[in-house]
């Protein structure tokens, strides 16, 4: 049984009645999250709402959500993988519980109610939004619009004035 | 000339090997520049140099299984997304930590030069005499007239950027023009002078190219263009490392031979001329072993392993490695202790910001126990310091919210300051390496025990330095002063790491003489870290590399007068 199987396993034997995704068909790229068409789905819905980007102003070379995922997928210890997959797992039920929809057809303003009040969670939930938000940051934050225009990020600045005038 | 016989053989193609092989090359010596690591060619072996942030994969972090597998490399705070292909990873080559000891290194032509801090400033006498006035260690064979226009002749080919700051602490060279200084470094400096007489804060002396001349042009480099991305390589050469100057001098004269992938197993001695005749070497990859031959040898293969080749090199003269008849071979192991910490925020100088960057920032010459002895612990810390606007950024909220917040972004934070010392540590008889009896690398080489920890005496200091940081903090008018004892910062993680084939007058308390020879094996001649009877403050590579043309140019007179 694999990591993602036993974490389902454990939300469905604590007394949860939910349709949770099955153990099916995951993204080879992420070997370490398991993360199915689904899920990938959701967790990019989730960013947007979190950070809504004008992806036209703000280019990058990679996607949103292949940023997320690889970074949680080859940067994260597996205790904090476990634990985003454990928050993933809980936020999917809270939907389920709340509404009869799926979190991608709610209404803009529904989504963003599910996403503060996770949010500020202590439990796993709360841990999953955050690592979102956060890789989210990330990714607009060293888009090269971002960081030249905002953040005044010059790779070659050829200069040291250590005086201007604001 | 049969094709494994030279003139001189040096061991290890890093910053200070570099020196000895342009020093034999330029004169005419038919040389052999042992590297164990692969060749980094400048230019074209830097993959990541032209990559802006965006374009990382993980925007600069490891992966956690890098983090895992790398608990060593991973520990020093160059090794990244951009620059883990210049370090060696912690399963390239084991060794035994009887004590925790962060052995950073750099397996490859040009060593850590190519990542290192690129900070350059001479010592003193107050250095040189240090031993000998505080009663540690041994009394330095050389002083500052031995070596200043060693200091002068390196500094003209690395290219110095700094002041003239009249310091008899730190000697002036012939620099290259500074970059500024910002405004809350000025006001410090300004703050210092006014109410310390024996402090000072000056511009950071670095090894980076501001002016052009010949001698630059000649070796293909161009000015520094303030990236500060220095560990990645540089496409311009504009910072100094082995690759982009040393290496291909010597190269350039037909005189040179390098090997990469070359591991060296021990030095050759022969017991009926008594003296080395060469040295075994260990193909990297296929294992086999080969034997070259030379009149002289140099030993640049960085402190430990340095230590480690002379420790292997055993015979029936010299069972206890090659000129360790006092037994004091790997012993005295020092380093510099940067454990202590510094910061706090300037409430002042609030219309002003900087533009621009640059690869250096201020330097607070070492102030404690100069003079006279002042405190309870013996010598003292130089700092570094440096100031800098913080950007006024907001994340907080979800959606619109989040996104007004990061596109209203401004540079007008407060100040930051921040302070870092580097002490000297004093070397100590039972902070040595060793080789372990049993464990072996994966070339059948000992594997090098490492038993150094910090002291006392390190501790006193890092007290004093958090009490004179603060109190001249305070009186510049920085709030919030807070300090920080990094005490999970092994020992290593400098990578200062110095000693354990010290320079002496007295064989039978050292193992080199005054021009770095063993005393024991006159053409075996040690220049790098491991020769270094004490550490002093400064940043050690500068020495280094003075003391290893200085020997280099002694050798050479040696060979062609045949007394070697």
């Amino acid at each position: 049984m694999n990591r993602r199987c036993a974490i389902q396993k454990i939300i469905l034997t604590s007394g949860a009645i939910a349709t949770l995704t099955h153990c099916g068909s995951s993204d080879a790229k992420f070997p370490n999250l398991l993360i199915d068409r689904d899920e990938n789905i959701l967790i990019n819905e989730i960013s947007k709402c979190i950070l809504s980007v004008n992806e036209k102003d703000f280019y990058t070379i990679d996607s949103r959500i292949n940023f997320i995922l690889t970074m949680i997928n080859d940067c994260y210890r597996e205790s904090d993988i476990s634990k985003y997959l454990l928050g993933l797992e809980q936020f999917k039920l809270l939907i389920n519980q709340k509404t009869n929809l799926s979190f991608e057809k709610l209404p803009a303003e529904e989504k963003i109610k599910h996403i503060e009040f996770s949010i500020d969670s202590d439990k796993e939930v709360g841990f999953f939004i955050n690592t979102i938000k956060q890789l989210s940051l990330r990714h607009f934050m060293t888009s090269e619009n971002y960081m030249k225009t905002y953040l005044k990020f010059e790779f070659m600045p050829n200069r040291y004035l250590g005086r201007v005038k604001l | 000339m049969d094709t494994n016989n030279f003139d001189a053989i040096i061991i290890g193609a890093g910053m200070s090997g570099g020196w000895a092989a342009k020093e034999f090359c330029e004169q005419g010596f038919k040389t052999l520049l042992i590297e164990r690591g692969r060749n980094v060619e400048h230019l074209k072996d830097y993959p990541t140099t032209k990559l802006k942030p965006w374009e990382f994969k993980h925007r600069g972090k490891l992966t956690a299984k890098e983090k895992e597998e790398n608990p060593i490399a991973s520990s020093c705070y160059a090794f990244y997304e951009g620059s883990k292909h210049f370090f060696v990873k912690d399963s390239e080559h084991e060794y035994i930590q009887t004590k925790p000891f962060d052995w950073i290194r750099g397996y490859q032509v040009g060593g850590k030069s190519i990542m290192w801090a690129r900070q350059v400033q001479r010592w003193s006498d107050y250095d040189f005499e240090g031993p000998a006035r505080d009663g540690f260690a041994v009394d330095w064979p050389i002083r500052y007239k031995d070596i200043e226009k060693w200091y002068a002749y390196v500094e003209k080919f690395v290219g110095v950027s700094g002041n003239k700051d009249r310091l008899d602490t730190l000697p002036d060279g012939d620099f290259l023009k500074p970059w500024e200084s910002n405004c809350v470094e000025d006001h410090f400096k300004d703050a210092v002078k006014k109410n310390y007489s024996d402090r000072h804060v000056i511009y950071s002396r670095c090894a980076h190219l501001t002016e052009s001349k010949p001698i630059f042009i000649k070796q293909g480099r161009g000015l520094c263009a303030s990236r500060r991305i220095c560990e990645r390589g540089c496409p311009f050469g504009g910072y100094f490392n082995a690759n982009s100057t040393l290496i291909p001098w010597a190269n350039k004269t037909g005189n040179l031979s390098l090997k990469v992938n070359s591991v060296v197993h021990s030095i050759i001695y022969d017991e009926n001329i008594k003296k080395a005749i060469g040295v075994r070497v260990i193909d990297a990859i296929t294992k086999e072993s080969t034997e070259y031959f030379a009149k002289v040898i140099f030993l640049n293969a960085a402190t430990l392993n340095t230590n480690l080749i002379l420790l292997n090199s055993k015979s029936k003269r010299f069972p206890n490695g090659l000129g360790n008849d006092n037994g004091l071979l790997g012993k005295y192991i020092a380093f510099h202790n940067y454990r202590g910490t510094v910061s706090a925020i300037h409430e002042g100088h609030q219309g002003f910001t900087t533009e621009g960057a640059k690869p250096t920032s201020s330097y607070i010459p070492r102030f404690r126990n100069v003079y006279k002895q002042e405190t309870d612990f013996l010598r003292g810390y130089a700092a570094g310091f440096g100031a800098r606007r913080m950007r006024d950024l907001n994340t907080d909220g979800i959606g619109d919210d989040l996104m007004n917040n990061l596109l209203a972004t401004k540079e007008n934070g407060l100040w930051r300051v921040d302070s870092h010392m580097m002490g000297e540590t004093i070397p100590k008889e039972s902070n040595q390496v060793s080789l372990d009896e049993e464990k072996v690398d994966q070339w059948g080489i000992p594997q090098l025990k490492v038993d150094v920890d910090y002291d006392q005496n390190d501790q006193k200091m890092i007290d004093d330095y958090f009490e004179q940081l603060t109190e001249m903090f305070t009186k510049a008018g920085f709030k919030n002063i807070k300090t920080r004892d990094n005490s999970k910062r092994k020992p290593g993680n400098d990578i200062h790491e110095m000693g354990g084939v010290r320079m002496g007058k007295n064989p039978e308390t050292s193992l080199l003489n005054k021009w770095n020879q063993l005393h024991l094996c006159k053409n075996v001649f040690v220049t790098d870290g491991a020769c270094m009877t004490s550490t002093s403050t400064q940043n050690p590579s500068l020495t280094f590399m003075a003391i290893t043309a200085r020997a280099a140019n002694y050798a050479i007179n040696q060979l062609k007068k045949t007394t070697i």
